[in-house]
């Protein structure tokens, strides 16, 4: 059993991943706007940035990838609350509807305790590519909507369900092949 | 320079809809306070200040009734509610000073009793407070209606009407933003989805805030303990009356049910088993695995807290910005 500094040390760790994974998607998606000529920024430092980005990304993904359950975590609870009160959070002029919200719901809520369920097993490629896969779904959205590129939001949803389908498959093959491993 | 839209009731839609890019300078700052039909938007509360009235275009209403039932009519339905804006109608109709409704030839509408100055858009409100009396108020005290003597008085016109339409702002006193609203109003912007807003801001210097305001970044990055605490609050208020009961009773009732039911379940197999020693033993492998993938699971709920805790600290943020201002 951990002791307390461990646990604080551990927490501290966790901030900072999740420092990290935020920074990372504001690098990335930075560095694709400035490229695509959304950023008064000259576009060889978007290519710089982008190059970057993507680069820290792929390599500490077994980092960054254990504060997902977290942000899946408080996006179930946003999912609720857009859920009972059939608008947008803190925007009622936007109506959600209710099955919307539960589909939202429901698929943050899997995300969350998939992701959790793989925090502290060995991160494969596999693996690996659906993390990133995740973190280029939330690049996208911020480029789209930075850059006002409509009709983003059914490839982007595709393509969140389909890397957290992965990781399921993955903890599923993983589960029925060799147990768990904890 | 900047491009703005407003649905019918004065929503402005926010870039990239519809086409609405920020290139085409939709979403861009320009510190012009005029908005939806000319009026002044405060950008915290994001009402519209008609001469007479605040005006929330977010619900359609005005925030105060009608100063001088001017507009009431006992045969009309749409002069009975004094919050209402144009009738319901604002495809056709404006009002300019938020006492008379006209429409498009600056006619005034359903002003039989003269009260609206029939100049219509440029009139002079001063003439609004000279409703003669046998105009029918609507919101009139009972003990005046029971005394059957009293000859409504005209309502005095509020401190803005009385200056001809000048379009005096009231007092701070009678704007300030309590607490509450404050937090309401920023609840976006103190989140993971305002700071990554704010941040890809300054760092790439764009001016756009449709990423703090959007559906998907606020329901993923969004702020959910000022949202429960104070975001839309008239709108919770109203949700939690209308479904509240209902999800509370839909809840405790799975709940109770299954949970008795589990329990007894357990308690027979025990019984009849040996109890939890015998249980656990026989199925220690089994206990193992369980014990190791519900401990992988909470090592992973660890971010959960890490998140909260995040959160709570924007709250605290907000709150504190919130209990600084005047």
């Amino acid at each position: 059993m951990r002791n307390r500094s461990q646990q604080g040390s551990s927490r501290l760790a966790m901030a900072g991943w999740l420092f990290l994974f935020l920074l990372l998607i504001v690098v990335i998606s930075g560095g694709i706007a400035t490229v695509l000529g959304y950023s008064p920024r000259p576009r060889p430092l978007g290519w710089v940035l982008f190059t970057v980005g993507t680069g820290v990304a792929a390599f500490t993904v077994d980092r960054w990838a254990k504060v997902l359950p977290g942000i899946f975590g408080i996006t179930t609870l946003n999912g609720l609350i857009i859920l009972i009160s059939g608008h947008a959070l803190n925007q009622p002029a936007t109506k959600v509807p209710r099955p919307v919200g539960a589909l939202f719901t429901v698929v943050m809520a899997s995300a969350s305790f998939i992701t959790a369920s793989l925090a502290d097993r060995h991160v494969t490629n596999t693996d690996r590519a659906a993390y990133l896969g995740i973190l280029a779904c939330f690049v996208a959205m911020l480029v789209c909507v930075i850059a006002s590129v409509g009709h983003w939001e059914v490839p982007v949803c595709i393509g969140f369900i389909a890397s957290i389908a992965v990781l399921w498959a993955r903890r599923f093959l993983s589960v029925g092949n060799h147990g768990a491993q904890t | 320079m900047a491009r703005q839209d407003y649905l019918p009731f004065g929503e402005e839609i926010p870039a990239g809809y519809a086409g609405r890019s920020s290139s085409l300078l939709f979403g861009a700052s320009d510190g012009v306070e005029q908005k939806f039909t000319g009026q002044i938007r405060d950008s915290e509360t994001g009402m519209d200040f008609f001469p007479a009235r605040y005006y929330a275009s977010a619900l359609g209403r005005f925030m105060s009734p009608d100063p001088a039932n001017a507009g009431a009519d006992p045969t009309d339905p749409q002069s009975w509610n004094a919050y209402a804006y144009v009738r319901n109608n604002p495809l056709a109709l404006v009002d300019p000073m938020g006492l008379c409704t006209f429409d498009a030839e600056g006619n005034a509408v359903e002003d039989e009793n003269g009260a609206c100055y029939e100049g219509g858009f440029g009139g002079s409100v001063t003439v609004v407070a000279q409703a003669p009396p046998d105009v029918m108020p609507i919101f009139v005290s009972l003990p005046s209606l029971l005394s059957g003597t009293q000859q409504p008085a005209p309502t005095a016109p509020p401190p803005a009407v009385r200056e001809a339409g000048a379009g005096v702002r009231p007092t701070e006193t009678e704007t300030k933003q309590t607490f509450s609203q404050c937090m309401a109003a920023h609840a976006n912007g103190f989140s993971i989805a305002g700071t990554i807003n704010h941040g890809f801001n300054a760092i790439f210097g764009t001016t756009s805030l449709a990423f703090e305001n959007n559906f998907f970044a606020q329901a993923v990055f969004g702020n959910p303990i000022t949202t429960v605490l104070y975001g839309s609050a008239i709108d919770n208020a109203g949700t939690a009356l209308s479904l509240g009961p209902t999800f509370v009773q839909k809840g405790m009732g799975t709940v109770t049910s299954y949970g008795r039911r589990t329990t007894t379940i357990m308690a027979l197999n025990l019984v009849g088993k040996g109890g939890v020693p015998l249980a656990l033993g026989a199925s220690s492998a089994g206990t193992k695995v369980t014990i190791g993938r519900v401990a992988s699971v909470a090592g992973g709920f660890m971010s959960l807290e890490v998140s909260v805790a995040v959160n709570v600290g924007f709250t605290a943020a907000e709150a504190a910005y919130c209990a600084s201002q005047p």
